[in-house]
């Protein structure tokens, strides 16, 4: 794909003013502020707020903003949905390759805008694999003899050659069903894709095989491409994966509802003043450097460039560690001092039975947790994972082995014993949440168990204060954000007064802000309150901050378990478990690789790195490992996170999925 | 008119309603099993609550939703055959009879929005007769469908559906719309938020409430007559006829009924409303 | 990471390879030579041809499945036609509540017979047809495109649905929360933490689902093409005929007097 300037712009939005609301009066484009205390998720406002932009055609464009900035809404005035399908308040021009969207249907815009969004779920369709991909030229009248040659390689660009074409795509694993939606989007012949956070709710792999189809869309020279179309002309992309947004050669930065920056994409990342008035997470490499002092010319976008600009530097690689030193702890200083065990899990058998086999999900699995531990457990969807953190709470009992919690079989102890105990969050939020109000959600799990009166008031108070949602106790759970969703949820077992919490990938589908939040509400209670926590999680950043010690599952087994830090720094270990490491562990790894120190540990975040290379950022460590929530919150890399007023979660930092 | 039946088809939020309601309502009967009375006959399963509150949330969508949810089922519960024809139709006016009545049983009615907020001692009277009716109707379509087909007489299967599903909707109805009603709301997906004015039946208000009425009476009257025909009460011989006259089908007289009653019930539904629009406003 | 719950066997036989029209008309002609005959001797002929089909096709696995709820209704069948039927014939037994003629008997056994039959053969017809041709089926017979979509729309969606379910039972167990209660309304209303999380993720989903069905350029309103209709085949053609005559002779054979009890 060629930017070619001369080719004009394949979108242009002049003056659009947007509010969900119907029937509101829209002030003029012009006379909004750039405001940037803005809070757009408040009811009724505009979310766009007089946006003037145009996408170049043949570019790949990247939009970038905090959350509740617009980034979606914008995109779905691309292909008419607002103003034609969310009619909301609207008012402006887009014209999107040559035809005034705002006066299109939906379907008519089909014709030249595909859309790929972030839950794969809600965008199939079909049946079977061919009926899928067949669905959107049949929508759009294409004869029946020329769909055969565009499922053919629409299957062969996303990756799925080789699928049986008669499986239903519910058989399909979330990667291949993501990858099925592209297929099926991709069948249109579109000449502007527009991708809404692509691989927000896919596992590593998946995430990595979906980067490459957007890659190879992006190259649209391929052999095997009909002559009537070589790939989308255009993409524009919204993402909070920083390595995604990477591949664009275009970037905008969106701020409460307007552009604040556009341009090329190297020149808006490396932009670092920008990027934090954007509240948009500056790219781990970028971060290193600025903070070591690198004029902004200077600053490399990615771990391999930065590798080349340290050698050709004066700089020198300092490890936290070598093998066989004192391990560091982890930057979010959590997991320190395990006291006695928890859970002994020995030999643990589980099986699945299905109409023609049995599978064994957990294959013989010793495991011992100790108290005030955090471990992390990974690996591969279908790798055993969530089946074996299901053993620990008695919700699946074991086919072979023994599972023990304080020294007692968890199977002769009830669900009102063990569960009280041990707090089980589920990945979903909505899998559990059904009160009207947060105070009763959260007295469900109490209650259960037999809590009652002030006690039980008192305890749900706690809980709810604990996840700063004071303030929201007769709020309907239902109309909170994803974040707070996952924060009522929590609130709902630490209710119960627990010893542990097992996390089964407690972030998911939430923005970087959510989950910086999330995830550092944990390690406080971690830090503070001695809380035991197991957590399942593809997220390697999560695992790399606030994990000392991680267990490796593969095929049901049990392949490693060991330090963190020693993990990450074994490369070959990681390739063959398809780990992916996150950038600063990236690039300390090839910096000890360069610097020919072979035994040494790698940094686990940014502040680790700019200390290893000599920079004079040892505050901000400092501030890590303590844990405070200042110096939390003045962390860059935690993407904004910590924050203790309790309100909604727009408004902050988004981006920085180092990983 | 009717027409909402039809029109629904031509927008995109409604059609994926149906697949919705169908998918959930197939989905929800085979795990929660619920009271199970005979096994493997009769349960009194939670999901028989679904065609009653989301026919009067969504509409037409729900209608044909728990018509298709029902047939899914049969196909992946292995009970797939004639009688899921039936079972279809059934579940089909099950949810149909939610939005014809609500708001259409003149003193009957409670006179606001199905969310157990506000008059909510009314709203479960008018409720009751919601899930009455529309119980009565699904289990008559059902019984004498099985009936024609000579696999169950009607007292039998008749009195199981009806009873089914009066309990489970009875008891889980409320709560569940006070829980899902406002939701469903301030989504903006209740089915008077998706039609358009011109998709959505024209009966007048007399005529609405007329066609409901007519519907509760005829649906009551049908399962009442039916089961008590079955039994062979008063002069109706014990069994009447069976497998004579109508080849190898079930009783004349049952058939006849049957037929009778569910013609009143098609014309009756060509004149029906709907009311929770003018709630709304 | 559970199985699909579809019954469906994918395997290579005859009854797969046929269209799923024909496949129906031959359906329709062993549901009407059941339905016509009440002699049990007479309806046990097609339940038996079905039942060695359904074996021959691979479908033991999911009679299997089924075979309570066959057995179980062809009890109950059995315990209810007597009390319908007309007696006659011998009495085979004597109770305090009543007695059973042959009459009654034989007409009870036709009728469970019967029973049996129409889930086998349902049973038959899901075995060897997968949803795709189902939909396609419905399409190919004239259904309106909007239904048949929804259709196919549902049968997606359910094994989602049903995982849901399943995820949201376990989250409210480890929350303490169990299912039952003392009578009857409570065991009900202890439902009431399970169907809400199913019914709301589900209808959440419904806003996103219609906006990526417009994207993709569904549209209720324009033209659209056929992909894959699937063929029908002279193989189609005869086993059609072959149900047709099914229907045609079966009746022959009952208006002239048997196959009655």
């Amino acid at each position: 794909m060629d930017n070619d300037p001369a080719s004009g712009d394949a979108a242009t939005l002049e003056e659009v003013v947007f509010a969900y609301e119907r029937g509101s009066d829209l002030p003029p484009a012009d006379s909004f502020a750039d405001d940037a205390d803005y809070d757009p998720d408040e009811r009724g406002g505009p979310v766009l707020r007089g946006i003037d932009l145009g996408v170049p055609a043949g570019s790949f464009t990247v939009m970038m903003g905090a959350s509740g900035g617009g980034k979606s809404t914008l995109l779905r005035t691309f292909n008419s949905i607002i103003p034609s399908f969310l009619t909301g308040s609207f008012d402006g021009n887009v014209d999107v390759l040559g035809r005034d969207a705002t006066d299109a249907r939906v379907p008519e815009m089909a014709e030249v805008v595909g859309m790929v969004l972030q839950d794969y779920e809600a965008q199939l369709f079909g049946t079977s694999v061919t009926s899928e991909v067949a669905f959107g030229p049949e929508n759009l009248a294409v004869p029946p003899a020329d769909i055969d040659p565009r499922i053919d390689h629409a299957l062969e660009v996303v990756g799925l050659g080789d699928l049986d074409r008669r499986r239903p795509p519910e058989a399909l694993s979330g990667g291949q069903k993501q990858r099925l939606v592209f297929a099926g989007v991709v069948a249109n012949h579109p000449e502007l894709l527009v991708l809404d956070e692509p691989t927000s709710d896919l596992d590593p792999a998946g995430s990595h095989d979906t980067l490459e189809v957007i890659r190879s869309l992006a190259d649209s020279d391929e052999a095997s491409a009909p002559e009537d179309w070589r790939g989308p002309e255009t993409i524009v992309m919204v993402t909070h994966d920083i390595e995604e947004a990477l591949l664009a050669d275009h970037a905008v930065l969106l701020r409460a509802g307007q552009v604040y920056r556009q341009g090329p994409a190297r020149e808006v990342f490396t932009d670092v003043e920008a990027l934090r008035n954007a509240r948009v997470a500056v790219p781990p490499v970028v971060d290193v450097f600025d903070r070591i002092g690198w004029s902004r010319e200077e600053l490399p976008l990615t771990p391999a460039e930065a590798v080349t600009a340290v050698e050709d530097s004066d700089l020198a690689w300092t490890p936290p560690a070598h093998r066989g030193e004192t391990l560091p702890g982890t930057p979010a200083g959590t997991g320190e001092n395990p006291g006695d065990p928890l859970f002994e899990l020995d030999g643990i058998v589980y099986e699945y039975e299905t109409d023609r086999e049995s599978v064994r999900a957990v294959d013989d699995v010793d495991l011992t947790v100790r108290e005030g531990e955090v471990v992390a457990i990974v690996g591969h969807n279908g790798s055993g994972k969530t089946t074996l953190a299901k053993q620990l709470n008695g919700l699946l009992e074991p086919d072979a082995g023994s599972a023990r919690w304080r020294g007692q079989d968890v199977s002769e102890l009830s669900m009102g014993e063990v569960g009280r105990s041990v707090g089980y969050v589920f990945q979903n939020p909505d899998h559990q949440i059904f009160a009207d109000t947060i105070r009763e959600e959260v007295s469900f799990g109490p209650e259960n168990f037999g809590m009652e009166g002030d006690a039980l008031e008192r305890a749900v108070s706690e809980a709810v204060e604990t996840v700063e949602l004071d303030g929201l106790e007769e709020a309907d759970p239902f109309n909170l954000s994803k974040g707070q969703r996952q924060r009522v949820a929590l609130a709902s077992i630490l209710a119960t007064d627990p010893d542990v919490i097992v996390f089964d990938e407690p972030t998911t589908g939430l923005d970087a802000t959510q989950r910086d939040q999330f995830m550092d509400l944990v390690a406080r209670l971690n830090r503070e309150e001695g809380l035991t926590v197991v957590m399942v999680t593809h997220s390697m950043r999560t695992v790399a901050r606030y994990a000392p010690r991680t267990v490796v599952m593969a095929d049901g087994r049990k392949v490693a378990d060991r330090p963190t830090r020693e993990l990450f720094a074994d490369e070959s270990a990681l390739e063959q478990w398809e780990l992916q490491q996150p950038q600063p562990v990236d690039l300390s790894n090839r910096l000890a690789g360069v610097s020919g120190q072979e035994d040494a540990l790698p940094a686990l975040s940014v502040a680790e790195v700019v200390q290893g290379l000599g920079g004079s950022d040892a505050s901000s460590v400092n501030a890590e490992a303590g844990g405070e929530e200042a110096g939390v919150r003045n962390d860059p890399d935690y993407g904004g996170g910590g924050r203790t007023d309790g309100g909604s979660d727009t408004g902050q930092t988004s981006g920085g999925e180092n990983e | 008119m009717m027409k909402e039946l039809v029109t629904m088809w031509r927008d995109t939020r409604m059609i994926m309603l149906v697949a919705v309601v169908a998918a959930v309502y197939a989905a929800l009967l085979i795990p929660f099993a619920g009271l199970v009375i005979i096994p493997g006959i009769t349960a009194v399963r939670p999901g028989n609550v679904i065609p009653v509150i989301f026919g009067i949330l969504f509409g037409p969508a729900a209608a044909w939703g728990s018509g298709i949810g029902n047939l899914i089922n049969d196909v992946f519960a292995g009970t797939f055959g004639p009688g899921s024809l039936f079972g279809f139709i059934g579940n089909f006016f099950f949810g149909l009879i939610g939005y014809k009545l609500w708001g259409n049983l003149g003193a009957l009615s409670s006179g606001v929005e199905p969310n157990f907020r506000e008059n909510a001692g009314r709203q479960l009277l008018e409720y009751i007769i919601v899930v009455v009716v529309g119980s009565a109707l699904c289990a008559s379509i059902i019984a004498w469908g099985l009936e024609v087909l000579g696999l169950f007489p009607f007292s039998v299967l008749g009195t199981i559906i009806l009873l089914n599903n009066v309990i489970a909707s009875v008891v889980l109805g409320p709560p569940l719309l006070y829980l899902t009603y406002p939701r469903i709301k301030d989504m903006g997906l209740l089915y008077p938020d998706l039609l358009r004015d011109e998709d959505l039946p024209d009966a007048s208000a007399s005529r609405a409430q007329t066609a409901a009425f007519g519907l509760a009476v005829v649906s009551v009257v049908w399962a009442a007559v039916g089961i008590a025909v079955s039994l062979g009460i008063q002069d109706v011989p014990f069994g009447a006829s069976q497998g004579e006259q109508f080849g190898a089908g079930g009783s004349t007289v049952q058939i006849a009924i049957g037929a009778i009653s569910f013609l009143a019930v098609l014309g009756l539904t060509v004149i029906s409303g709907e009311r929770l629009s003018k709630l709304l406003d | 990471m559970s199985s699909s719950p579809s019954l469906y066997v994918d395997r290579d036989t005859f009854l797969h390879r046929l269209n799923a029209r024909s496949k129906l008309a031959l359906l329709v002609g062993v549901f009407v030579t059941v339905y016509v005959f009440g002699d049990p001797l007479w309806v046990f002929v097609p339940l038996a041809a079905t039942f060695a089909t359904l074996l021959l096709v691979g479908g033991w696995a999911n009679f299997k499945r089924l075979s309570f709820i066959v057995a179980a209704l062809f009890l109950v069948g059995f315990a209810v036609w007597p009390a319908f039927a007309e007696s006659g014939g011998p009495v085979l037994l004597e109770t305090p509540l009543g007695t059973l003629t042959e009459r009654e008997l034989l007409f009870a056994l036709g009728r469970s017979e019967r029973i049996a039959a129409f889930i086998v053969g349902g049973l038959l017809f899901v075995t060897t047809t997968s949803n795709e041709e189902i939909v396609a089926g419905m399409r190919s017979l004239g259904f309106p495109y909007a239904f048949c979509f929804a259709v196919g729309t549902a049968l997606r969606l359910f094994p989602t649905f049903l995982g849901s379910a399943n995820t949201v039972r376990q989250a409210q167990a480890a929350r303490g929360h169990e299912v039952g209660g003392g009578n009857p309304v409570e065991t009900l209303r202890s439902y009431i933490p399970l169907l809400i999380p199913v019914f709301m993720t589900a209808i959440r989903n419904v806003q996103t689902q219609a906006m990526a069905l417009e994207a993709r350029g569904f549209d209720t309103r324009g033209d659209r093409t056929f992909y894959d209709r699937q063929p029908f085949g002279p193989t189609d053609w005869a086993v059609a005929a072959f149900g047709l005559a099914l229907v045609v002779g079966s009746i022959y054979l009952r208006l002239q007097g048997y196959g009655t009890v």
